[in-house]
């Protein structure tokens, strides 16, 4: 049957243009191998091999220990390797099958496939090229021996290119910039033979990041060769070089299998898709056989030289697949398979085959239908408060469901709490498309039903003047035509040349030797004692041996691997709170496989360390829990933000809390806010009854001090520049409790080629993790003494705040009415450290005389949404706003803000009445 | 052999009759006779409920139960009940918290612990009141360090014990920021600490009770440090997942291990000193307080010896009613299933459902034949057998059947534990990025244990394990670590001749007959060497195996609180 193989015609062409790719690339590969050979014979290390600088500090900067113990593990490991890496590969291992190809006649040849995400899986686009091919094809897993070397019972499964099916061809073609990297995505069927799930067999993430090998390191490659049983190759097989779209490795005696997984050994990681083997060739270009005579027609492949491997790399995989065009239909499942490669941890929902082909049963919350989905079912959330009368309460919680219309499920709002109030916070989901503040309003006239609010998606404080000076400037730092370094040293220049002679910044000079002292110039600011001096003093002992007991918190935009910070994130105890299945916006799309930044640059203020990638020029201001290198508190992210400018729903971020009180976190922070919510302020209060010390950026750009800092138990932070003054931008208010250095703060980015760079930022989210830190510090000092002072967890709260207002620094340029707005001064973590512990009686509780928050009309709740969320921003009305404006209440409770004659709130009016607006939004916040 | 003595290693004597009656004042009023008698929390409106859970709402350790079983020595627990047992969601819910279904129970302490009025600590007092009544009634001794006596014999002798830390807690339940208030106008040690110290951290309020207890003549022997759910507001380590039958989500584990404020009770339970002399004239002895394992996640016990080892404490580990697992924790993590990623539904909170494949113990019958262990984590795994021996401690083996072990014939439902996400990713690093993700309701459920299961060969494989692990892994002999924890009034579902203290003789005749036909079934399945005594000829030794069950029965217990009283531990 040879005329119907293209497979192996396929195959042919490949090895003769993998041999092309390995001749232009001649001199690199000789200079590895030859590096190859000396360390194998002792005489070179591994990591002296490849001249990549770059990809070999990603590469130690992946290992997350000290550079001289990472460098001693990547070199160790061609002899020695962790166990656990073992585990990784054999669980890698699991998600490998065996692709039975079929076209019309008949089994055309065997490939091998990975599934890359819970039901997708990869091969080569010469395996599977064509939808037709596809879905006659099969995938089997499990094909493979046991212990005893009996077979195992292999499972077989459809694929489904109906559902998804994304290939890039194996030749290149003109206007296909995607095309020529040889593979093909493809749905399988969730259920294969005998009733077996296919989420048994986990699947492999693909991440697109730098450093998961250097050359020299060795290579796994898990395979079918010919179809036969899963092997792995574990001899000593060296990655070779990496050339633009692919990488070579040594070869074995025998090619591999077309579609194998190549895993990086170092790490355990998935390093590319193999699809071609590379024969020797003599002059005129025909193929050797071992024996060195050229190679004849029905040779099998036993007798070619092989010289090398070639594969895929993961990273170019992974951006076609993110930027080539497919239908609509397929869209979720390219997002799950985008979502299943994105490092930080993503909790997998329920792949969209399956919640079609099961129906969900109306008690339980069904993940959301996308917009393309019957609007009927959209599913919305209503915080309510339940009416102050116990038959009443006990009513709504038998008869919920048959009183509210499309009922979904209803429960509490901290299920935990016992404050009388906040027992009465229900949260409840329903099935509705109709305008959310209309049911509200409807939700209202239940007798049960004190107050209602729709639980909508809310912009933060951040990006409200998103432009080149912006707060949010680094979320796409863009170098422009310079290069990221040009632009850097550009804002190294402007800072010196704007600050260079500032208070602090000549202050840091007196005790940094380094030449980059004014990078640091946040640490004099907030007068902590330089490294070397902490390292020394007897009284930093106690500090750092209890920093690791303490549980520090962030709940932002969740983590990045950037360098500068990854080895400060706690990774094994971080979360996800936003829900998977709620549509994201354009910004995050664009986004998706960079790293949103602002969670990472904030952290670096406490745990960042040593840039991996450049420790020597664009280094520079650790953070203020690292010490001589280590650091010492890890920082655990739970994301609550869809970007820097989304906040997702309300009801994530007070579970996020809430999870930190019920792991019973010592200190949280959080650098972004948004307009007040009922259930914000529950959490807040919670959280300090709790004594956990949550401390909250003021708000940046919109003047008003934003939710969760507005709540008297948080902790508010102004922002400061390097001349004691406060940050322009920075929100101000009686609610502040201190400042600090947040204007021109030197911290961590990514340029849009994901490459690692420093640079100078705004915003009280920089200002925030100062005084996070210094809790810390504060916490670890007098970690045996707290419990025992002080009987009430509040307390420790209210301690440490009256502690920090009484130790701050007042610069002597601080006007009367900037001590009134910007907190008591400046944060002094010297003084602070030093300073007594107060008496526990002198301490006030924060709610004490503060009057229980009455419920606002619901329609001006809708107004300061509409006001906070689409007007202020001149952004489209996102999918939870109504596209026609405001309800009839809502228009009128802005009417009473605004100039006559009303104008109708709608998107292409707006509101010219930016007073009333502003009047609105400081009663919204009552300030 | 006329009227043997037994020893149960862990049960709640008054716990029934505790909660059927509030009393306004304290102390209790009552008087010692009324506390003698079985309660009966069924009524006819029950009798629609399982037949298994019946037998948990009746009396199974009450002090006429006692007497006729001859339970002369034991450990009584007190566990004021948790906030989840108050809620009124849930099948058990809605029996414990309704006047309508279970008459007897007295709703005041309900309410009063679902809306937070009372503290935890408030409730161990009060249940404690009706124990000294019935010691000052001479119905019972209250045995302590303080004045060590020979142990009577003509009534139950009795060590004190805490089961939760919970019961520490003296702030009103829930709000750690409120204080509780005791109205009372008498004057004891214990109601006058109680006043003056309204608000202590966990580690403070151990110490002011042991001196109170010590001023009042009685002597706390044991603290478990974690119960049934999670107490955010005095979190002292990560709990077990240990019951289906509530609805209500704080029944499942967060965090990781033992906190900061676990490490500091830990202290002070080991190095406790009271004051027997005066204010001025202090005069300190030490009256340390024993760690009972039980109810801990296995991260919590793992983080727990590691953290005796870097103390050197050496006070001997107690493990008052438990089963295992079988396995070694390596064995279980290879065991382990399905792992799913679950976000409880109120709170959205992670947790992780584990379904792992059960041990087996062997193989006997013809129907049924397979009995395995129960491998939630809350059950004993090899490394812990090994800690509690090496630490010249105490195994007590439960008589509840769902920690006994499972017939293969159980639904998928029944077989799933859960654990914490954080505890997961210990364990199991490189699978917790790979978990599905599932929302869940908090389901209750009800195991429903086979005949088999209620057979007594499942407490003889538990037994066997932890001999054959003893002989294995430590130089110790098993036999003497080894008792009976019965969890009796502690809402078990008993073995099933034994379903109540006055049966405990029952288990002797159990264990003679049994035991044998275990060991030849579980060498069958796990191998390993002879785990029973034998004769030249290979033959059991009758009467060292008597000896042995005698020794778990009555006198390896025996010899234990001997030891404690003499503070020779």
């Amino acid at each position: 049957m040879a005329q119907t193989n293209i497979f192996e015609s396929a195959q042919s062409l490949l090895r003769d243009r993998a041999y092309a790719n390995y001749a232009a690339h001649l001199n690199e590969i000789e200079r590895v191998q030859s590096g190859i050979q000396q360390n194998r014979t002792g005489q070179l290390s591994l990591t002296d091999i490849t001249n990549d600088t770059s990809r070999l500090s990603k590469r130690i900067a992946r290992e997350g220990i000290r550079l001289d113990k990472a460098l001693e593990r990547i070199n160790g490991v061609p002899n020695f390797q962790d166990v656990s890496i073992v585990g990784k590969i054999l669980r890698s291992a699991t998600s490998v099958c065996r692709i039975v190809i079929q076209n019309q006649f008949g089994v055309s040849g065997y490939g091998t496939g990975f599934l890359v995400s819970p039901n997708v899986l990869i091969t080569n686009n010469h395996v599977l090229p064509d939808l037709e091919t596809a879905s006659r094809s099969q995938a089997q897993f499990n094909y493979e021996l046991d212990a005893d070397g009996r077979v195992l019972t292999p499972v077989t499964f459809n694929l489904r290119p109906d559902l998804f099916f994304l290939t890039s061809t194996y030749e290149e073609r003109q206007g296909s910039p995607y095309d020529g990297r040889d593979f093909t995505l493809v749905a399988v069927e969730t259920t294969g033979s005998e009733g077996a799930a296919l989420d048994r067999f986990g699947y492999i993430q693909m991440d697109s990041s730098l450093g998961k090998i250097i050359e020299g390191e060795n290579c796994v490659v898990i395979q079918h060769p010919k179809g036969d049983y899963k092997k792995v190759v574990l001899k000593d097989i060296r990655l070779i070089t990496l050339t633009d779209n692919f990488l070579i490795y040594e070869s074995d005696t025998l090619p591999g299998s077309s579609g194998s997984v190549v895993l990086g050994l170092g790490t355990g990681a998935v390093v590319a898709l193999h699809h071609s083997s590379i024969p020797r060739k003599d002059a005129a270009g025909n193929w050797l056989r071992k024996d060195g005579s050229i190679v004849q027609p029905g040779d099998v492949d036993e007798q070619i030289d092989w010289i090398g491997n070639e594969g895929v790399r993961v990273s170019c995989i992974v951006e076609a697949f993110s930027n080539m065009p497919v239908a609509d239909a397929m869209q979720p499942l390219r997002r799950q398979i985008i979502e299943a490669q994105t490092p930080s941890l993503k909790i997998m929902s329920p792949s969209p085959a399956l919640v079609e082909a099961k129906p969900t049963p109306s008690t339980t919350p069904a993940p959301e239908k996308r917009e393309s989905a019957t609007p009927v079912d959209r599913l919305q959330y209503f915080e309510i408060t339940l009416s102050s009368q116990p038959v009443l309460q006990d009513d709504w919680e038998g008869r919920a469901s048959t009183l509210v219309e499309g009922f979904v499920d209803e429960t509490p709002l901290i299920p935990s709490s016992f404050d009388p109030d906040i027992r009465r916070k229900r949260y409840l989901t329903l099935r509705s498309n109709r305008n959310p503040w209309e049911l509200a309003q409807q939700l209202e006239t239940l007798p049960h039903v004190e107050s209602c609010e729709p639980d909508l998606e809310t912009l933060t404080d951040i990006g409200v003047d998103a432009g080149e000076t912006g707060p949010d400037r680094f979320e796409s730092f863009n170098p422009g035509k310079d290069s990221g370094l040009a632009t850097w040293q550009k804002e190294e220049e402007t800072f010196l040349k704007n600050f260079g002679d500032s208070v602090c910044v000549q202050k840091g000079k007196k005790v940094k030797s380094p030449a980059f002292y004014h990078r640091w110039w946040n640490w004099s600011a907030v007068n902590c004692l330089d490294d070397t001096e902490r390292l020394k003093r007897a009284d930093w002992q106690a500090i750092r041996d209890n920093l690791a007991e303490l549980r520090f918190v962030q709940l932002d935009t969740g983590y990045s691997t950037h360098s500068k910070v990854f080895a400060g994130y706690d990774t094994d105890k971080d979360f996800d709170f936003i829900d998977q299945d709620t549509d994201a916006r354009d910004l995050m799309e664009r986004k998706l496989l960079k790293f949103p930044g602002h969670g990472t640059r904030t952290a670096s203020i406490a745990v960042g360390n040593v840039l991996q990638t450049d420790p020597n020029t664009v280094n520079g201001n650790s953070g203020l829990l690292t010490f001589g290198g280590k650091t010492l508190a890890r920082l655990i992210p739970y994301r609550i933000a869809k970007s820097v400018i989304l906040l997702g729903r309300g009801k994530e971020l007070v579970d996020a809390a809430n999870y930190a009180i019920q792991s019973q976190a010592d200190v949280m922070f959080m650098c972004m806010g948004t307009y007040p919510k009922s259930m914000f302020a529950a959490i807040a209060r919670e959280v300090y009854e709790q004594g956990i010390i949550w401390v909250c950026a003021a708000g940046n750009q919109v003047e008003l001090v934003v939710a969760p800092a507005i709540y008297p138990g948080t902790i508010a932070v102004a922002a400061t520049n390097p001349k004691d003054l406060p940050w322009k931008g920075s929100s101000n208010g009686p609610m502040v409790d201190i400042a600090a250095p947040g204007e021109s703060v030197y911290v961590p980015i990514t340029d849009e080629e994901g490459n690692e760079f420093m640079s100078y930022g705004d915003g009280t989210s920089y200002a925030t993790p100062h005084v996070a830190s210094a809790a810390m510090l504060w916490k670890a000092k007098h970690l045996h003494e707290l419990p025992q002072k002080y009987r009430f967890p509040w307390q420790i709260v209210e301690a440490f705040r009256t502690t920090l207002k009484n130790t701050a620094r007042k610069p002597s340029e601080w006007t009367p009415n900037m001590s009134k707005l910007y907190g008591a001064g400046i944060l002094d973590i010297d003084a602070l450290l030093n300073a007594d512990l107060p008496e526990a009686d002198t301490l006030t509780h924060a709610y004490e005389g503060v009057s229980t928050e009455l419920p606002k009309d619901i329609g001006f709740v809708e107004a300061g949404h509409f006001v906070w969320n689409i007007l202020r921003r001149k952004l489209r009305p996102g999918p939870t706003e109504s596209a026609t404006g405001l309800t009839q209440r809502g228009q009128l409770a802005l009417d009473a803000f605004t100039t006559r004659p009303p104008v109708r709130a709608v998107e292409s009016a707006g509101l010219s009445d930016t007073v009333g607006t502003e009047a609105l939004l400081r009663e919204f916040f009552k300030q | 052999m006329a009227a043997s003595h037994y020893f149960d290693f862990h049960f709640h004597p008054v716990f029934k009759q505790f909660i059927c009656e509030f009393e306004g004042q304290y102390p209790s009023n009552r008087t010692a006779d009324a506390l003698l008698e079985p309660i009966n929390l069924k009524n006819p409106l029950t009798d629609f409920l399982e037949e298994e859970f019946l037998h948990i709402l009746e009396s199974q350790s009450c002090f006429s139960q006692l007497k006729s079983g001859q339970v002369t020595l034991g450990v009584a627990n007190i566990a004021p009940i948790e906030r989840l047992f108050a809620q009124k969601q849930g099948l058990f819910g809605v029996v414990l918290n309704s006047s309508f279904f279970t008459s007897p129970v007295d709703q005041t302490y309900m309410e009063k612990i679902r809306t937070g009025q009372i503290s935890y600590y408030q409730l161990f007092m009060r249940e404690l009141s009706l124990y000294q009544t019935l010691d000052k009634a001479g119905q019972v001794t209250l045995l302590s360090r303080k004045k060590p006596a020979p142990l009577a014999t003509d009534r139950p002798n009795l060590t004190l014990a805490l089961e939760g830390a919970h019961s520490l807690c003296r702030t009103l339940i829930g709000q750690p920021g409120k204080p509780d208030t005791l109205q009372t106008s008498a004057s004891t040690p214990l109601a006058d600490d109680f006043k003056t110290h309204p608000a202590l951290d966990a580690a403070q309020s151990l110490q002011h009770l042991q001196q109170a207890l010590w001023d009042s003549d009685l002597d706390l022997m044991s603290l478990v440090i974690t119960h049934l759910s999670h107490i955010p507001e005095q979190l002292i380590a990560t709990h077990a997942f240990g019951l289906k039958m509530l609805k209500d989500e704080a029944a499942y584990p967060i965090g990781n291990g033992i906190t900061p404020a676990g490490k500091r009770l830990i202290d002070q339970a080991y190095t406790l000193q009271v004051n027997v002399g005066t204010s001025d004239v202090p005069d300190l002895k030490a009256a340390p307080v024993l760690i009972d394992i039980k109810h801990m996640s296995l991260k919590s016990r793992l983080d727990f010896y590691e953290y005796r080892r870097s103390k050197g404490y050496q006070l001997p580990i107690i493990a008052s009613h438990m089963g295992v697992t079988g396995y070694s924790i390596d064995e279980w993590k290879a065991a382990l299933n399905q792992a799913t990623m679950i976000r409880l539904k109120a709170s959205n909170m992670p947790i992780v459902r584990l379904e792992t494949e059960r041990r087996i113990a062997g193989k006997w019958g013809t129907v049924n034949k397979t009995f395995t262990y129960n491998p939630w984590t809350i059950n004993l795994m090899d490394e812990d057998i090994e800690e509690v021996l090496n630490s010249n401690g105490l195994i007590g083996i439960s008589l509840d059947v769902r920690i006994l072990g499972w017939q293969n014939a159980l639904g998928k439902g029944e077989k799933e534990e859960y654990i914490s996400a954080e505890e997961f990713r210990f364990f199991f690093p490189d699978l917790s990025k790979k978990l599905a993700a599932e929302k869940i309701d908090p389901a209750e459920s009800f195991l429903v244990p086979t005949k088999e299961e209620r057979h007594p060969l499942a407490m003889c494989f538990n037994i066997l394990h932890v001999v054959s692990t003893g002989q294995i892994r430590t130089d110790k002999d098993p036999w003497e670590h080894i008792t009976i924890g019965s969890d009796f009034d502690g809402l078990i579902n008993p073995v099933i001749n034994c379903r109540d203290a006055s049966k405990t003789s029952a288990l002797e005749a159990a264990l003679i007959r049994w035991l044998p036909v275990a060991e030849e079934a579980y060498r069958k399945e796990n191998g390993g060497g002879p785990l029973l005594p034998k004769d030249a000829n290979g033959r059991i030794n009758n009467d060292a195996l008597k000896a042995h069950i005698r020794g778990i029965l009555y006198e390896n217990g025996k010899n234990f609180i001997n030891r404690w009283l003499n503070s020779s531990l």
